[in-house]
């Protein structure tokens, strides 16, 4: 099977400093001992084959969402290589959303920006606002909106394309429970239409039942690469979790 | 496609991929900054004339100086035309800097954000030019045939200030002092250019030198078609237009080369 992303030894590296740019910044960026960085990922190497869903997990902090915005090519390595060979949409919870707009026009704005077009979307604009549950608050600025009605919209709007290659940063977990689950199977949807997908979460569950295989970070550190359920296990184990606890109780697999 | 091909020809197939997208963001953002006030679409153009009328008295009352019969409409024109560069100009550090959401959490592309940022202010531009045109009527200007010279002042303003902004927005994210400069540089630009003087004023061994501020040839060029309906001096404009064609191109590329720097900085 082909691997449509590899990657090898990779590590990001990011100043303890402001980011601000300036001057003086700068000077100790480049020219000051390694006190001033730390390492946000180390050694990741992981590949991800066409048509496969992995998971990320691991503690806020961990490294997550920095792994995804490099599969994204949005920060180039400090070290080692990555491969994508796949177009990505990165989708994080929060970001395309313009507060001024309404719903419905967040829906257009979003949908737009991933590939489709008007008309498409138009087409499809009555089955994305049933799914989102905000049928009675669509036409509203989105500034009034709760942040599980934003996950609900975002989410929305990120799996109602059909991607190459979808890296999810923490959508799974908004909304209430009901939505949770329809959110899961629309995912695997998703995930079948396309060449498969990356999605960093901190609902286990969805990871041990959906996905294939998962990456566990730590520190930035790749603590597992591999089945996702002996991944998850792990995790659990690490952060003082029973199995037999978990079993008992699904939501207790929601870290969050 | 050769990269040489892919250099000049990949704007515009962007721009050809996100129309829509680009033309909704367009509606979007006049929205946002247009409509939620009391006097929404008035600021569009209330600004720069207020600045203008002000110029006028200014220019009347206490230097004396004049442009003669058509004084007034010749200083609203200039300002008019002279704010749409500014605005642009002055804004293009902060360009990818207000879209920092977009560029930090997600791979949209960049190119929709930096077209509909100058289409904002070409739009704009567009009303102030309904204001230049009422003007000049009420003025009682004779419009000649040099008039149909407007839309190739407009290519080549929006060649040149599209050349600048490409070339500028990266450096704010970069180094944010470069605000501030290009403030001051703005500021100064104004006073050096022909705005509210006529360029003969300027003392002919300066003139050179004086030329090589790009709205040095294109304020004359306006007004000579809009007022003096005397043909503009094509080949500086020729000149203008050939420096700035391949920095829009160089702009451009040079953004989209950039992109996995921006994380770290934003």
């Amino acid at each position: 099977m082909e691997n449509i992303i590899s990657c090898n030894n990779v590590g990001i590296k990011f100043s303890k400093t402001t980011p601000t740019p300036t001057l003086a910044g700068w000077l100790n960026y480049k020219f000051s001992d390694n006190d001033s960085y730390f390492w946000a990922l180390r050694n990741i190497s992981f590949t991800v084959q066409k048509g496969e869903l992995v998971g990320m997990i691991g503690k806020n902090g961990a490294g997550k969402s920095t792994l995804l915005r490099v599969v994204a090519e949005i920060i180039s390595p400090d070290e080692g290589q990555i491969s994508v060979k796949t177009k990505t949409n990165l989708l994080a919870r929060g970001v395309g959303v313009r507060d001024h707009l309404s719903g419905r026009e967040n829906i257009i704005l979003g949908s737009l920006y991933l590939g489709k077009s008007l008309d498409e979307i138009n087409k499809n604009m009555n089955s994305m606002v049933e799914f989102s549950e905000l049928e009675e608050h669509i036409d509203r600025p989105v500034r009034y909106y709760s942040s599980g009605m934003v996950s609900k919209l975002l989410f929305t709007i990120a799996t109602s394309i059909n991607p190459e290659f979808l890296l999810l940063d923490e959508l799974l977990s908004g909304g209430d429970l009901g939505f949770r689950e329809k959110a899961k199977n629309r995912m695997l949807e998703v995930v079948n239409r396309s060449k498969g997908g990356l999605v960093a979460t901190h609902n286990l569950q969805f990871v041990k039942e959906s996905c294939s295989k998962v990456i566990y970070l730590d520190k930035g550190e790749m603590r597992f690469f591999g089945n996702a359920e002996e991944g998850v296990e792990m995790y659990l184990e690490e952060i003082g979790m029973s199995r037999k606890k978990s079993e008992n109780n699904e939501i207790a697999l929601e870290e969050d | 496609m050769s990269d040489i091909t892919k250099f000049f020809t990949t704007p515009f197939e962007e721009f050809f991929r996100y129309r829509e997208l680009i033309f909704y963001q367009l509606k979007g953002e006049f929205k946002r900054k247009h409509f939620g006030k009391i006097l929404g679409p008035a600021w569009w153009i209330g600004e720069p004339l207020a600045l203008g009328i002000m110029f006028v008295f200014i220019t009347s009352f206490l230097f004396k100086e004049n442009f003669g019969e058509y004084h007034t409409i010749t200083i609203i024109t200039g300002v008019l035309i002279w704010h749409w560069f500014s605005r642009s100009v002055a804004g293009s550090p902060n360009l990818l800097l207000g879209f920092r959401k977009e560029l930090a959490m997600t791979n949209f592309p960049i190119y929709p954000l930096i077209f509909t940022s100058i289409l904002n202010q070409l739009m704009v531009f567009g009303f102030s030019l309904i204001i230049i045109f009422v003007g000049l009527l009420i003025s009682g200007v004779t419009l000649t045939p040099y008039v149909l010279y407007v839309p190739i002042l407009v290519i080549i303003q929006l060649t040149m200030i599209t050349a600048i902004v490409t070339n500028i927005a990266k450096f704010g994210i970069f180094v944010r002092d470069i605000t501030q400069v290009i403030t001051v540089i703005v500021g100064i630009m104004f006073f050096i250019s022909p705005i509210i003087y006529e360029k003969f004023l300027v003392p002919i061994e300066y003139r050179f030198w004086y030329d090589l501020n790009p709205l040095a040839i294109l304020l004359p060029a306006w007004r000579d078609v809009l007022i003096n309906g005397v043909q503009p001096d094509l080949i500086k404009l020729g000149i203008l237009f050939v420096i700035f064609l391949p920095l829009v191109f160089y702009g451009f590329r040079s953004l989209i080369k950039s992109r996995a720097e921006y994380y770290r900085r934003l």
